[in-house]
């Protein structure tokens, strides 16, 4: 028999830890004695694994002399099985497993377990959630809903936050682990020395469960266990943040703490080295430090792209091993100051520009089909052009976008506008009046608004006579756009002197 | 050691009764027949039935318990025609049920018993008795599905109701004591039931069957009936609506 099962706590007092949380726990259950029904019908749980939720709730239900039915994970969780259990039991009175009628008149209650409420993707679906709102709605039993992770089950309905009494259960520090332990272990007659308790209780981080597990993996068939036996069971996967390895890897000189620092990192070596190249100019001060960092950093890089090339995984031990040892002994000295690690700036952009890129994708996609040419020259050669040129000439744009199939955000990406833009909208109206016509109206809406907006434009800038306008104004306008682009995509084409003396001063023709 | 001979027909009326409060069921089996008690998942209905040694064509057995998947024995069922035999036994080595139909033999795993519960029939006090047709019963129980998911039974000296109260529209069945087989009183009663439940149970009473029911105030309902011809017995007991609060 399991241990964890057999030294389960029976009554409220005997849990371990978390006394604010069973208080409070065993306050609601007193809510229930009044005979009216309380406002809260339903706790939930929250806390990690192995601290004592689900205990508590048994627990509980024991020192209430109340019932229990309980759904677990493993049973299925439809929204018909949750109906047919926890919906008809927090209807009517109860049975309970050994045959005892109990009334709530006299405060026989039922605890409805729903364990592990949170666990989405398992077994719980949509219409599943919609029955346990249901459910709690309509109870006229006691509810506990067991969650890891409460928002998991919060960001279905905020009925959870307004209907439920949340109840957090924090982890239960080595120090509490130790006596129970101990308990067990005498009980079980098993003489254990006290620096492997110790050790079994530091390295649980937390979970109590876990710790009763790993005792009893140490003791199977023994009657003493010492404390070499305790490496037997290994380290607990021991979850250590990003920041946590970061800070490792850039203090320590130690190759052998680098490299486990990164091994209990549940992460990609792609994300760490992204990690690393972020944050060791950083850390690291000293220039011959941060070269040599650096470089350690950039050799990883080589194995992991070749492992990811050549799909050899086994690469990546090279790669570990560069990132690890080679960036943690890069440095000659000590760096003793704190140093706050940031986030890798170029997963940031990359993320805030997913949209943007998307878009350029399609839009040089649906270029690459017209120009018969290479995506990469399409973004690079091509849009510049076609940005100067929509900007220029209203047909050339209206007829482009009705041959191209433009979408509003391609559109606006070649204007330089809001999606919903005036402009936008103008040009998508145009190519649709184009498409059902078959030919360009001159006369239409769209370019009789662009022809009026030329006009006025000309004479605010008061640039040359009007016969000259188009082209001056074409001029001025295409060298600040070429200069733009140039500028955001980092190729260079297409500079013009006075754009680039005079940026500010030059105006898009349709800005208005 | 488990070995029967049985009709079809007797195994389906136990498993309709037993389905539908629960999935898996400890069987107590004796030389003197089977029995098994059960608790239904939401905690609000129980089971009790008895099959005597002459519900079977043939019973050998010493004393023992086997876990049962009941929509296994369903599955078996559903290959026997009407008035075929059936032929159980427990093979221990493999810890199988071994059910031959005609020609077909089906091995089936058993079920773990350690964590079934081994519920007591409580004692009740239910000051009203009432016994008649499953069939009057049924027709009550089909005019209140439409209004609501509850039913209430009410009793009193002079006889015995079935009604039901939706949101807009209410119905009953009323049956004086001289259209019920018998009626015993002391106090006038009420409970309210889910119509789900009730309904469910009573289908299960073999037709043309005979149902004894006992009620109290705001108290649980004891149905009893006979199966496999009278060579069977079950009770059910059903937990009231809580009302009021």
């Amino acid at each position: 028999m399991e241990w964890t099962e057999k030294y389960r706590p029976r009554t409220l007092g005997d849990v371990v830890g978390n006394n604010k949380a069973v208080q409070s726990l065993l306050s609601w259950a007193r809510s229930w004695e009044s005979g009216k029904l309380p406002k809260k019908r339903a706790v939930i749980l929250a806390g990690s694994a192995g601290v004592g939720k689900t205990s508590a709730a048994h627990a509980l239900a024991s020192d209430m002399g109340w019932g229990v039915i309980e759904l677990n994970a493993s049973d299925t969780r439809n929204a018909d099985a949750i109906k047919r259990v926890a919906t008809a039991g927090a209807l009517n009175q109860t049975f309970t497993d050994t045959g005892e009628f109990l009334t709530s008149d006299a405060g026989g209650r039922k605890l409805i377990i729903l364990d592990e409420a949170d666990n989405v993707h398992g077994n719980i679906d949509r219409g599943g959630i919609r029955a346990i709102l249901d459910t709690i709605r309509k109870t006229h039993q006691p509810i506990v809903l067991i969650v890891n992770d409460l928002y998991e089950l919060t960001r279905h309905s905020s009925t959870f936050k307004t209907q439920c009494l949340t109840i957090k259960f924090s982890s239960i520090s080595a120090r509490s682990i130790k006596p129970v332990l101990r308990r067990i272990s005498i009980s079980e007659h098993v003489d254990v020395e006290d620096a492997t308790l110790e050790a079994i209780a530091q390295r649980t981080s937390g979970d109590l469960r876990s710790a009763i597990n790993d005792l009893q993996a140490l003791s199977e068939g023994r009657s003493y266990v010492g404390l070499e036996d305790a490496d037997a069971v290994g380290k607990r996967d021991n979850r250590v943040t990003m920041y946590d390895a970061i800070r490792t890897i850039l203090k320590t000189d130690n190759i052998r703490s680098a490299k486990k620092a990164a091994n209990e990192l549940d992460e990609d070596p792609e994300f760490l080295l992204l990690w690393l190249s972020e944050n060791v100019p950083i850390e690291y001060k000293e220039l011959g430090d941060l070269a040599r960092g650096m470089e350690a950093v950039a050799r990883a890089d080589l194995f992991l792209q070749r492992a990811r090339r050549t799909q050899n995984y086994r690469l990546w031990a090279y790669a570990i091993d560069m990132m690890t040892g080679g960036v943690a002994t890069a440095k000659d000295k000590e760096y003793r100051f704190y140093n706050r690690y940031r986030f890798p700036m170029w997963l940031a952009t990359m993320g805030r520009t997913k949209g943007i890129r998307a878009t350029q994708n399609s839009l040089s996609h649906k270029l690459t089909t017209h120009c018969h040419t290479s995506a990469s020259i399409a973004r690079a050669d091509l849009i510049p052009f076609y940005r100067q040129m929509f900007d220029l000439d209203g047909a050339f744009a209206v007829e482009q976008t009705a041959r191209l199939e433009l979408s509003g955000s391609e559109l606006a990406m070649l204007l330089g506008d809001d999606r919903d833009g005036k402009r936008v909208q103008m040009l998508m109206e145009a190519a649709e009046a184009r498409e059902t016509s078959g030919h360009i109206d001159p006369g239409g809406l769209g370019l009789a608004a662009f022809a009026a907006e030329e006009v006025a434009e000309a004479d605010d800038e008061g640039a040359g006579g009007p016969g000259e306008n188009g082209k001056a104004n074409g001029n001025a306008n295409g060298k600040a756009n070429g200069n733009a682009n140039g500028n955001g995509k980092g190729d260079g084409g297409g500079d013009g002197d006075a754009g680039a003396e005079e940026p500010e001063t030059q105006r898009s023709l349709f800005e208005f | 050691m488990f070995k029967a001979r049985l009709k079809g027909d007797v195994l389906k009326e136990m498993i309709k009764v037993v389905s539908t409060l629960v999935d898996e069921v400890k069987l107590n089996i004796t030389g003197e027949g089977i029995t098994l008690k059960a608790v239904d998942p939401a905690h609000v209905a129980m089971v009790d039935l008895s099959l005597n040694k002459e519900a079977f064509e043939e019973l050998e057995a010493t004393d023992c318990e086997l876990g049962v998947d009941i929509d296994k024995i369903k599955e078996v069922l559903s290959l026997a025609k009407a008035g075929d035999i059936l032929d159980i036994d427990h093979d221990e080595e493999h810890n199988k049920l071994v059910v031959h139909i005609e020609n077909i033999t089906r091995h089936m795993s058993l079920v773990d018993t350690m964590g079934m519960s081994d519920p007591k029939m409580p004692q009740l006090n239910l000051p009203a008795n009432i016994k008649l047709a499953a069939a009057e019963l049924n027709q009550g129980i089909k005019a209140s599905e439409s209004i609501s998911n509850h039913i209430a039974l009410v009793a009193n000296a002079d006889g015995f109701e079935l009604s039901s109260q939706g949101d807009t529209d209410s119905v009953s069945l009323k049956l004086r004591k001289d259209l019920l087989l018998h009626l015993e009183c002391s106090e006038p009663v009420r409970s309210l039931f889910s119509l789900d439940y009730f309904a469910n149970m009573i289908r299960s009473v073999p037709s043309s069957g005979v149902v004894t029911l006992a009620i109290g105030q705001d108290y649980p309902a004891m149905m009893t009936f006979e199966i496999a011809e009278g060579n069977g017995s079950v009770t059910y007991l059903l937990a009231p609506r809580i009302e009021n609060e």
